[in-house]
């Protein structure tokens, strides 16, 4: 080649590069041909316009990719041409990777390329920064309030002005049983309970129209029994008052309710402890009554016919020193007898009596208790009968029964007069047998019938016909004994047609 | 510090504030390339080209680790740790880091930094110098992921870019041998 060829072949490719023409083709090898035998000056500017129209051709291709706005291509390294360009892009790329943190939510992102355009997207990030911590606060808050109300024991709920749910917090399953979704869909008064609620609605009508007269909100507190999803009733203490916006206009009830059964079955509990201490603190007072006084008067009144006795004019008349022995032996009897219901008593209260119910004949128990009774009707001309069945058989504590019987005897002679009647019977109506003692003496007067069987009300027993005397300790011990029987035990009388004293005990096992 | 076996030790920076209270704790940028690049003209002649690299790589990666451990806190998620990087970097006049792509399942990423510390401005001679910065960004990485790295520099200004472009991959696990003796 010539070197006007050279000169025109090399000029027409800068040409073509100016004029955009790319080209990634060389114009020759220098290693091969016609160039390679040219000097070396020749083809040292053969090979950096071939590398020219490579970089040219290499640069087209990045700035074609970059003007679409493709930032996928990585720019080709060691380009000179493009070096500003390849700046622009990594700026692009890195600003591609903060919008994506943005988008993830990373609001950390500061942008500081393309002057106004960063400071308003910088504006822009500020903004959902600020949002974001605004959404983050309220989270927060309401993460909070979901966690009180869930954990609360309290059901916290807001009723309408017809007493509809509007809200009830999700404590309420652990009281009602049902969770919030349920007793959503529930009436308010089936949850509440009918009862509870039309009590309370007439009120809260009242506390509504005060309100808007005065403008005082008044606060409604009741107790009342509902039922749990599980079948029992459950007792609840309820708080409500009205609910109003902040323009001061009722929008609702807003109340909250919490389970009290515990607290009341305490209150249940101290109340019978409270019924027993009374009876123990009775029964004690009784004790040392009988001590300081029934027990003390007879025995005074043996030191005394002792003493009499002693006296030497009494001793030679015969006849009033045998009246004075038997005078003796009554009040002996006496005393003996209220000594015996008084151990009896107060083993019973101690709990030291053993309750061993057997099958026994009750004929034969009141026979047996009639014949130690024989003296004493004689001297008064009572006729006392045994009506009880002889076959009669029934399930009970021997023991227990006998004194009952031979209490309500010697009640029964005690309180009838010459030449009256006492009777003991029994019907069988199973499974128990309900067994009386009738007498047709004095009878007794409704105020002292009510206060038989009780140990905070009985007092100095009436006088018998004959002047006995007793304590009423007798009949607390035969009630004592017919509950130990699941039994009954019950008085008719009228005063001057006599009484009747019913009990009843099991005849069979298990009655 | 003439020991053979010295290991550095964040303390044997000194304390700045009580050993330069007139001069502060500034200096010029030449001056800290006119020690590296006598440093690197030096350990070149003595080991060679590639070794001198790998000296400056390897103390790259050490002041990274340093770097990570006494000024970052390794804490914060990648986003927030980035931004954190980012901020440090910047305050300490060592070059503004801004992110390309990033990959965190497979570790991957592509980092820049504009106005490096080592080599923007410097003359276009075709081929990367930012071996340092290397090991310092693989350094960091490794220090916060608990994963080694192997960070090549793909774009250089040296080599004619006007940014420095950093590739980081996950180095490939070290096989261990083990052989059992009966």
């Amino acid at each position: 080649m010539t070197d006007l060829q050279i000169l025109k072949e090399l000029t027409d490719k800068i040409t073509g590069i100016l004029n955009g023409k790319v080209s990634t083709t060389s114009i020759h090898n220098i290693d091969e041909g016609e160039i390679s035998s040219q000097p070396e000056e020749i083809k040292a500017l053969y090979e950096r316009i071939n590398l020219l129209c490579e970089k040219h051709a290499e640069a087209s291709q990045f700035m074609l990719q970059l003007s679409k706005g493709s930032l996928e291509q990585d720019p080709p390294k060691a380009n000179f041409l493009i070096s500003p360009f390849k700046e622009l892009h990594s700026s692009l790329r890195h600003m591609i990777w903060q919008t994506q943190c943005i988008a993830e939510g990373d609001y950390n992102q500061h942008i500081n390329f393309m002057g106004d355009f960063s400071t308003s997207f910088n504006q822009l990030i500020e903004s959902l920064r600020q949002k974001q911590a605004a959404e983050l606060a309220l989270q927060r808050s309401e993460e909070r309030a979901r966690l009180f109300l869930e954990n609360a024991t309290d059901v916290i709920f807001v009723l309408d002005l017809n007493l509809n749910l509007i809200y009830i917090s999700p404590a309420c399953v652990n009281i009602f049983g049902y969770t919030d979704e349920e007793c959503m869909q529930m009436p308010s008064i089936t949850l509440f309970s009918e009862s509870v609620m039309l009590d309370q609605k007439n009120k809260m009508t009242e506390y509504i129209g005060q309100y808007r007269q005065t403008g005082v909100n008044r606060i409604m507190s009741f107790e009342g029994q509902i039922p749990h999803r599980a079948g029992h009733n459950i007792w609840i203490e309820t708080t409500m008052r009205i609910l109003p916006d902040k323009n001061g206009e009722i929008i609702g009830i807003q109340g909250s309710a919490r389970d009290i059964s515990q607290r009341r079955h305490a209150e249940k509990a101290l109340l019978q402890k409270n019924k027993d201490l009374e009876e123990l603190n009775a029964t004690k007072d009784k004790f040392f009554s009988i001590i300081a006084h029934d027990l003390r008067g007879p025995i005074g009144s043996m030191h005394s016919l002792l003493e009499l006795i002693s006296e030497p004019d009494i001793q030679t008349d015969k006849e009033q020193y045998y009246e004075l022995l038997n005078v003796m032996k009554d009040v002996s009897k006496t005393t003996f007898d209220l000594l015996e219901n008084l151990l009896i008593w107060a083993n019973s209260q101690r709990g030291s009596i053993e309750f061993t119910p057997k099958y026994y004949n009750l004929h034969k128990l009141v026979e047996q208790n009639i014949s130690l009774f024989t003296q004493a009707a004689r001297n008064k001309e009572i006729t006392l009968v045994n009506k009880v069945p002889v076959s009669c058989v029934g399930y009970f504590d021997y023991n227990m029964i006998n004194t009952v019987v031979r209490n309500l005897l010697n009640n029964a002679i005690k309180y009838t007069q010459l030449h009256g009647n006492v009777s003991v019977s029994a019907v069988v109506s199973p499974p128990f047998i309900d067994v009386s003692v009738t007498d047709d003496g004095v009878g007794m007067k409704q105020e002292t019938i009510s206060n038989l069987f009780r140990i905070d009300t009985i007092s100095k027993s009436t006088t018998g016909t004959a002047g006995e005397s007793g304590t009423g300790l007798g009949l607390l011990l035969c009630y004592e004994f017919i509950k130990k029987h699941a039994g009954n035990i019950k008085v008719e009388s009228e005063p001057g047609f006599g009484s009747t004293f019913s009990f009843s005990i099991p005849n069979i096992l298990n009655a | 510090m003439t020991k053979n076996d010295y290991n550095f030790k964040w303390d044997d920076i000194g304390d700045i504030t009580l050993g330069r209270p007139n001069l502060g704790n500034q200096t010029s940028v030449a001056i800290y390339r006119l020690m590296q690049y006598t440093m690197r003209s030096v350990l070149s002649h003595e080991l060679g080209g590639e070794a001198s690299k790998k000296i400056f790589r390897e103390a790259g990666k050490l002041a990274g680790r340093e770097f990570c451990r006494n000024l970052l806190d390794t804490k914060l998620d990648f986003y927030a740790f980035v931004a954190q990087l980012q901020q440090t970097l910047e305050k300490l006049g060592m070059g503004i880091l801004r992110v390309e792509k990033t990959d965190l399942q497979k570790l991957l990423f592509t980092f820049t930094v504009y106005e490096d510390l080592d080599c923007s401005g410097l003359p276009v001679t075709d081929e990367t110098v930012c071996d340092y910065d290397e090991g310092f960004i693989a350094g960091i990485m490794s220090e916060y992921t608990s994963h080694e790295f192997n960070v090549t520099e793909i774009d250089c200004w040296s080599s004619g870019a006007r940014v420095c472009r950093f590739e980081v991959v996950p180095a490939p696990k070290r096989c261990v041998q083990t052989k059992a003796f009966q």
